[in-house]
């Protein structure tokens, strides 16, 4: 979920982001499951494939061909979507896309994804569970600095972790400690290693070490900064910040000279010297900022159709700039309903509006036919993902029976508010589901409001139905904190009865603060257990995938389309999806591939000017 | 004069008082707990210790006072973003007020190298076609909004023409001509409607002092018909000229602050648009109160400068 | 004299107002027509005549069509039946532009009237009561006047149009029409002092005419005099300035619709049709620009009938 984190101070109603990413959930998005890679079995090297070959580019289309050798030096520009005004005060910023790109640049992580899925050890070498996943062993890579010289070490891993699960005096996180409740101790056993105990057994565990990529780890001075954390970032990423930030305005971070990674050729990373940060929302700056020559942006991030569809017609097709597209692992971007109050409480109102829009026509018209509409939560790329739910599909005939039948039952009109972000692009989109729903004689009213208001109407309950983004890919487990209600559902839980009346029909007793839709799914809690518990791959995928199937017959969410995130770069830049990632023993680029897709970002580290 | 620029000075701090009290009233009518619309998704501590900082706990008038002498000594307040981030209020208008001002200075540059000669132009030659036709181009440009003005030329000149950026800010710092450029549509945009209005006052106010007396013998004299007409004509329309140009500068800031936000320059109207959107009511208020001052502060000089030129007050308050 | 004249040049919103004083001090020029109006004056009416019954019928016939596919982001004689094109989400242009007029001439006209009826009966008494009266509520305009009006009317629209709250907490948004009101109400506040002032300048003249006086004089009741006398002549000007400030007024609702403090969807006025269209206009500008014509017309027909009738009915140019 991308971050409530408020406007950046005069460009929020214009922010591209448009709908509500959770950000909330960068807390949240832990526990990814370490999967397949390096055999399935239940001891984990945590030494990744090792394997040296080049990544396959099957999750990312319009890399620069081209095998030339990197030069080092130079400068770029990378407009971002939106500013992080919250700052990187990591435990507790609730950073989006924009502030992960950010982040990527200055902090490190314990544990980073590979091109095959899985996750190999970054800051760490080494990360091992016990037999039954109830231990893990993380041994910290030696000789690695901060940005202010204190050497990366156990204590400094362990105060940061206790930073994120709420145990650090200083910090107060509020999301990240529920995704690391079922922690139970983090001690330091040698100067270099760190052992986590965990409640339940948490198979799963390294892929919250990368949280997508908001998991930095941090300096002790940062963590213990009071006031000052979310402005005084120190890590030990590839470039530094040295302070200079203008709020809206730019941001920029300066070569790391001590950086401890190597490409493959034992070339000392990162090869630029500086990379200035812009946040521009606005569509038509980022495409005249890419457009014009000499070019005010070298990269831009965005998963805006109308920019992407422009500037596919424009300058990419006319060869003057190139896009790196990658459609896997995505978030979906969907309508959120409260199914604890009318009238999404009753299925029949789920149902008529999800039968009621063309989602071909709307993918058309609002999206520039770009997306891939969404069956449910899980995108391609990511386990569980489905390319049929039997998910409800358009069939306006039936939605307006619904409409009839919702009426007949309850003896009240099916109207509601919809609840969006305050800018034209969002109206728009709303506007456009008014039309459909109106036509099988619902009524809608729209509601806009910014960001943070928006997601406090959903941590309240105080909504009918919201636009929403969130749960990006990689694997499932990091989506337990979102859907997983611990306290027994009612005897109506887990109802699949259709048509019985407006009471819940969804035992909410939902005892999870972020489970905005408030439904409490029995059988959606027994796969995200057992998806969190077990780590043999077949299991976890039937898991997900019954839970996928789960979520389109109770209609808990009206799933929309998956995101398309976008790189637009200058025809001389290289190096975007970053280097191969170090081994166990050695911190040369010479391990496996980075993970091909942009849901995170990329990484910067090996960005290269061509000459 | 002396005491007329107290009497001033006077005006201005009691006007300020009352349009910061009036829109600090004002935001207390909005409902729901403005804490939680300011800071987003919060603990109930991290709530309560922004709604503190901020003074929203406090008795109206004591909040009042606290924005007051916080304001006057130049600590504006916090910008907030989620429970942790903070921007200073003071940092944010300090980087927006220029903006706008050079926007609006450029646009009273185009208005005054403008209006001034096509008002002199058309009353001398009041009566023929070319009089005719700029006074009715006149007449049709103060029709147009300066709004629709904007994204009008945005489209000709920036999409179709491409020759200046239609959107998007370069620091004067960092490339001059760049910033001149990207100014240049929204300066244009306002100063076209402006242009209009004091070339019809000023076509208006020169015949009727081309049909003076002094003016005839002038011109009798062997006087250059140019010189009579910008040394002697000219001079006494400055008067109007300059009581429309201050009263003009409401429509000039209320300008500015719409096409800020259409042609997206990072102006005090994108900063005014963000505050309201955002519900930063302790931004909101010290903009309000910046650019009331600015208002007021312009009056005052017009007043003031109007005091100066006009000999008949001044005569007659010879003080 | 000079504080007349300052009067006067107080109407300024936007330079539409200041042309007034641009056609004071010119020689008058009668123009001959039909009924004495110029065939600039006819093509206005006509505009004008043309809005109001497209406002009103319009909406009455034509509707979009109920799929969104079939007009959205269509442009101009692009799909037979709809000449004007669509929006970016399917509706008819046509139907836009129509509803538009409704919203904005409601807001303009309401405002205007609003404002006219509190200024104006202010100025009327400011005007013709004089002293403290006078000292009173000039004070009061001048206060009103300090605040650049935008503000005013952005922190009023704010403030008043609050979103109602249901039993189960879930905010709504106020009804169209009580928006309507708040922005009617909102802008009328902003043009009290104006039109308060124009009216007071405009009594004050009248009121020292002779037969004033020597109403006065006979022992009249001062309040009969104001009303039976004076307010007839001081109408014709304020019809003019009406005119004008209706014009003021619809773009300042333009202004506010940028700003997003406008109507609210799904109502829709020609400054919230402009607002909407800005970011993606360069693809589909017919959604930017059928509003911009259709505004420009208007205010450009408003601003010259209002110029004729101050032409025909102006004190000052009688007095030469």
């Amino acid at each position: 979920m991308s971050a409530g984190q408020g406007e950046p101070v005069g460009n929020v109603i214009r922010s591209r982001s448009r709908r509500v990413s959770a950000g909330v959930a960068l807390a949240l998005a832990m526990t990814l499951v370490i999967a397949a890679c390096g055999g399935g079995s239940s001891k984990n090297s945590g030494g990744g494939t090792n394997n040296s070959s080049p990544g396959t580019t099957a999750g990312v289309s319009g890399l620069p061909s081209d095998d030339s050798k990197p030069t080092t030096g130079g400068s770029v520009t990378f407009a971002l979507e939106a500013e992080s005004s919250g700052g990187w005060c990591l435990p507790e910023a609730q950073l989006a896309i924009s502030g992960i790109q950010v982040a990527r640049a200055i902090y490190d992580y314990l544990a980073v994804p590979d091109d095959k899925g899985g996750y190999v050890p970054f800051l760490a070498d080494k990360i091992t569970p016990n037999g039954n996943f109830t231990t893990w062993t993380i041994h910290i890579r030696s000789g690695i600095k901060f940005h202010d010289n204190t050497p990366l070490n156990a204590q400094v891993v362990k105060d940061n972790l206790d930073a994120y699960r709420g145990a650090f005096p200083r910090r107060k996180p509020l999301l990240f400690v529920f995704v690391f409740t079922n922690i139970k101790t983090v001690t330091v056993t040698d100067p270099m290693t760190v052992t986590v105990t965990m409640f339940k057994p948490w198979s799963t565990f390294p892929a919250s070490l990368y949280s997508y990529g908001r998991l930095g780890i941090m300096a002790e001075k940062q963590l213990n900064d009071g006031a000052n954390c979310f402005k005084d970032m120190i890590g030990t990423g590839p470039f530094e910040f040295k302070g200079d930030w203008v709020l809206n305005d730019h941001l920029t971070v300066v070569r790391n000279p001590n950086y401890w990674r190597k490409d493959a050729n034992g070339v000392q990373l990162p090869y630029l010297d500086k990379i200035t940060f812009n946040p521009v929302p606005e569509n038509s700056t980022v495409i005249n900022g890419l457009e014009a020559s000499p070019p005010q942006f070298d990269l831009a991030e965005t998963d805006v159709p109308l920019v992407i569809s422009q500037l596919e017609k424009g300058p990419v097709s006319s060869g003057s700039l190139g896009m790196l597209k990658s459609g896997i692992n995505p978030e979906v971007r969907y309508n959120l309903f409260n199914d604890a109050k009318p009238p999404f409480n009753n299925i029949l109102a789920r149902q008529a509006f999800a039968q009621s829009i063309n989602a071909d026509e709307y993918n058309k018209i609002a999206n520039f036919g770009l997306l891939e509409q969404a069956q449910g939560p899980f995108g391609p790329g990511t386990l569980g993902y489905l390319t049929n739910t039997g998910l409800l599909q358009y069939d306006p005939t039936q939605a307006k029976k619904l409409v009839q039948q919702y009426t007949a039952t309850t003896h009240l009109p099916l109207s509601f508010t919809y609840q969006t972000t305050d800018d034209p692009e969002s109206l728009k989109d709303a506007q456009l589901i008014q039309k459909y729903v109106q036509n099988a004689g619902m009524s809608m009213t729209i509601k806009q409001v910014d960001e943070a208001t928006l997601i406090n109407y959903a941590i309240a309950g105080t909504f009918q139905v919201s636009a929403w983004r969130n749960h990006p890919g990689f694997d499932p487990d990091t989506q337990y904190v979102w859907w997983h209600c611990s306290a027994a559902p009612a005897a109506t839980g887990g109802a699949t009865n259709i048509g019985t009346g407006p009471a819940s029909q969804n035992g909410n007793n939902c005892d999870n603060l972020v489970n905005f839709s408030k439904f409490n799914d029995a059988q959606i809690n027994k796969d995200l257990d057992t998806g969190r518990t077990s780590n043999d791959p077949a299991v976890r995928k039937a898991a997900y995938e019954d839970l996928n199937k789960e979520f389109a017959k109770q209609l808990w969410e009206a799933w929309g389309f998956y995101a398309l995130w976008t790189i637009p770069y200058q025809t001389n830049i290289r190096g975007l999806l970053g280097p191969n990632l170090p081994t166990e023993s050695s911190t040369d680029a010479t391990g496996a591939a980075p993970f091909q897709g942009l849901s995170s970002g990329n990484d910067v580290s090996g960005l290269w000017i061509k000459k | 004069m002396i005491r007329v620029v107290l009497q001033r000075l006077l005006q201005l701090v009691l006007v300020l008082l009352f349009v910061s009290f009036l829109s600090f009233s004002l935001i207390q009518l909005v409902p729901g707990d403005p804490v939680v619309a300011i800071v987003g998704f919060a603990s109930k501590q991290q709530l309560d210790s922004v709604r503190h900082q901020i003074g929203f706990d406090q008795p109206f008038l004591a909040q009042y006072w606290h924005w007051l002498s916080g304001f006057v000594h130049g600590d504006m307040g916090s910008v907030y973003s989620g429970p942790t981030g903070r921007g200073s209020v003071a940092t944010a208008i300090h980087q927006a007020l220029p903006v706008s001002l050079e926007l609006m200075a450029y646009a009273m540059v185009l208005t005054v190298l403008l209006a001034i000669p096509l008002g002199v132009l058309s009353a001398y030659r009041s009566g023929t076609w070319t009089d005719k036709i700029i006074n009715g181009g006149a007449f049709a440009s103060i029709s147009m909004p300066d709004f629709a003005l904007a994204i009008v030329l945005s489209y000709w000149v920036g999409v179709k023409g491409g020759w200046l950026p239609t959107s998007g800010y370069v620091h004067p710092s960092d490339n001059l001509v760049l910033n001149i450029k990207s100014l240049t549509l929204p300066a244009i945009s306002l100063a076209v409607g402006q242009i209009a209005a004091y070339m019809r006052l000023l076509r208006s106010d020169m015949i009727a002092t081309l049909q003076e007396d002094y003016i005839l013998m002038a011109k009798s004299k062997g006087i250059k018909t140019r010189r009579v007409l910008w040394r002697h004509a000219l001079r006494p329309s400055s008067l109007t000229l300059l009581t429309v140009a201050g009263l003009n500068i409401g429509a000039l800031i209320g300008g500015t602050v719409v096409v800020e936000v259409i042609l997206q320059l990072p102006g005090m109207g994108k900063l005014l648009y963000f505050a309201i959107a955002g519900r930063q009511y302790v931004l909101l208020q010290s903009i309000v109160a910046v650019i009331a001052i600015f208002y007021v502060v312009i009056n005052v000089i017009v007043d003031l400068m109007y005091n100066v030129l006009d000999p008949r007050i001044r005569d007659a308050r010879a003080i | 004299m000079l504080e007349q004249s300052n009067d006067l040049a107080a109407t300024e919103i936007g330079g539409a107002l200041a042309s007034i004083e641009a056609e004071v001090v010119a020689p008058p020029k009668r123009r001959r027509g039909l009924l004495g109006l110029s065939i600039g004056a006819w093509l206005a009416i006509a505009w004008l005549t043309i809005v109001v019954l497209g406002a009103i019928f319009i909406p009455m016939f034509v509707k979009s069509p109920e799929d969104p596919g079939v007009l959205a982001g269509q442009g101009i004689f692009k799909v037979s039946g709809h000449p004007l094109g669509g929006d970016l989400v399917g509706n008819d242009m046509l139907l836009q532009l129509a509803k538009g007029a409704r919203s904005s001439l409601i807001v303009a006209t309401g405002a205007v009237l609003f404002g006219l009826i509190i200024g104006g009966a202010a100025g009327l008494i400011a005007g013709y009561y004089r002293r403290r009266t006078d000292t009173v509520l000039t004070t009061g305009f001048n206060v009103l006047l300090a605040i650049p009006q935008l503000i005013l009317a952005i922190a009023l629209v704010t403030a008043l149009a609050n979103d109602s709250i249901d039993k189960q907490g879930i905010p709504h948004p106020v009804s169209s029409g009580r928006r309507l009101a708040v922005l009617v109400v909102a802008l009328g506040i902003v043009s009290i002092p104006i039109l308060g002032r124009i009216t007071r300048a405009n009594t004050l003249q009248w009121s020292q005419r002779e037969f004033v006086v020597a109403a006065r004089a006979q022992g009249a009741d001062n309040r009969r005099i104001m009303i039976r006398e004076v307010l007839p002549n001081v109408l014709p000007a304020m019809f003019s300035i009406a005119l004008l400030g209706i014009a003021v007024a619809m773009v300042a609702e333009g202004g506010l619709s940028v700003l997003g403090v406008g109507v609210h969807a799904p109502a829709v006025s020609w400054g919230s049709l402009i607002a909407g269209a800005r970011s993606d206009f360069a693809d589909q500008p017919h959604i930017a620009f059928e509003p911009i014509i259709c505004l420009f017309l208007t205010v450009l027909s408003l601003n010259y009938l209002g110029d004729t009738v101050r032409a025909r009915f102006d004190v000052r140019q009688s007095a030469l």
